[in-house]
């Protein structure tokens, strides 16, 4: 009987796992905002993305969210005049990591939300459950 | 009706409000998979009516099809809402109220079943 809300906090705790790396990512990325290459050939820090992918259990059933890939970001670097810098060019420009502060942060308002939303379910799945256990009480 | 045959029902109610939760917890899950669309279980009502075809059995050693208990609900994928740019077609706030309801659902059946096993068990006493 209680099997589809044990799948359901199968199924969630995947997802809370998947959310949460995102959230490391998204601290990656941010933590390396400004890491820029040693020398002025080399390329600075490139921003990661993640994606998802649905699976299925074998063992319960449940669907399962799992990490598709973590992948890099094609976006072009951000040029920043700066002559005295070691990672400088010729012409005085220095490339600094295509990471946007800004969706950095609106990516982890959206893990956050995700994850909410899962723990939410893990709460509800726990409640149900517990009603279920309560019929045995003779009252 | 008997009490027992209500007992049945309310066990399938349970089983399929159980299904229903953690299709709810699937769809949540990946509301971030692109290219991923929402499902949910066909109603209770169709679950219940639905006609199952049984093979005859002439001997004790012909396998037996399932009784019908233990087998998994129908998923039905959920009229898309707004999908986001990734193909992805889960409204959080709608898999919370779907939440929401299976719960009060789950509590009001557990709270009949409750109620019969106590007046089963004060017939018992006598």
């Amino acid at each position: 009987m209680s099997d589809g809300l044990q799948t359901a906090i199968v199924s969630s705790v995947a997802a809370l796992r998947a959310q949460s790396l995102r959230l490391r990512v998204v601290s990656e990325n941010l933590a390396n905002a400004n890491v820029t290459a040693a020398t002025s050939s080399g390329d600075p820090y490139v921003r990661k993305t993640v994606s998802f992918k649905d699976e299925i259990d074998r063992a319960s059933g449940a669907s399962i969210v799992q990490v598709r890939a973590i992948g890099r970001d094609a976006a072009p670097f951000r040029i920043h005049l700066e002559p005295g810098h070691p990672a400088a060019d010729a012409a005085g420009h220095v490339k600094l990591p295509n990471v946007n502060p800004l969706i950095e942060l609106s990516d982890m308002r959206e893990a956050h939300r995700s994850y909410e939303a899962s723990l939410q379910v893990v709460r509800q799945s726990r409640e149900m459950l517990s009603d279920l256990v309560d019929l045995l009480k003779g009252r | 009706m008997e009490t027992a045959s209500i007992m049945s029902v309310g066990f399938e109610r349970n089983r399929w409000l159980g299904a229903r939760v953690a299709v709810i917890a699937a769809n949540v899950a990946n509301a971030d998979t692109p290219g991923y669309k929402a499902r949910d279980v066909a109603p209770f009502g169709e679950t219940m009516s639905a006609t199952r075809i049984e093979q005859a059995r002439t001997r004790p050693a012909h396998l037996a099809l399932d009784d019908g208990r233990g087998r998994a609900f129908e998923t039905v994928t959920r009229p898309a809402t707004a999908s986001k740019h990734s193909g992805n077609a889960v409204s959080l706030e709608t898999e919370m109220a779907s939440l929401g309801d299976a719960r009060s659902e789950q509590a009001k059946a557990a709270g009949i079943l409750g109620a019969f096993h106590r007046m089963l068990l004060a017939s018992a006493k006598g």
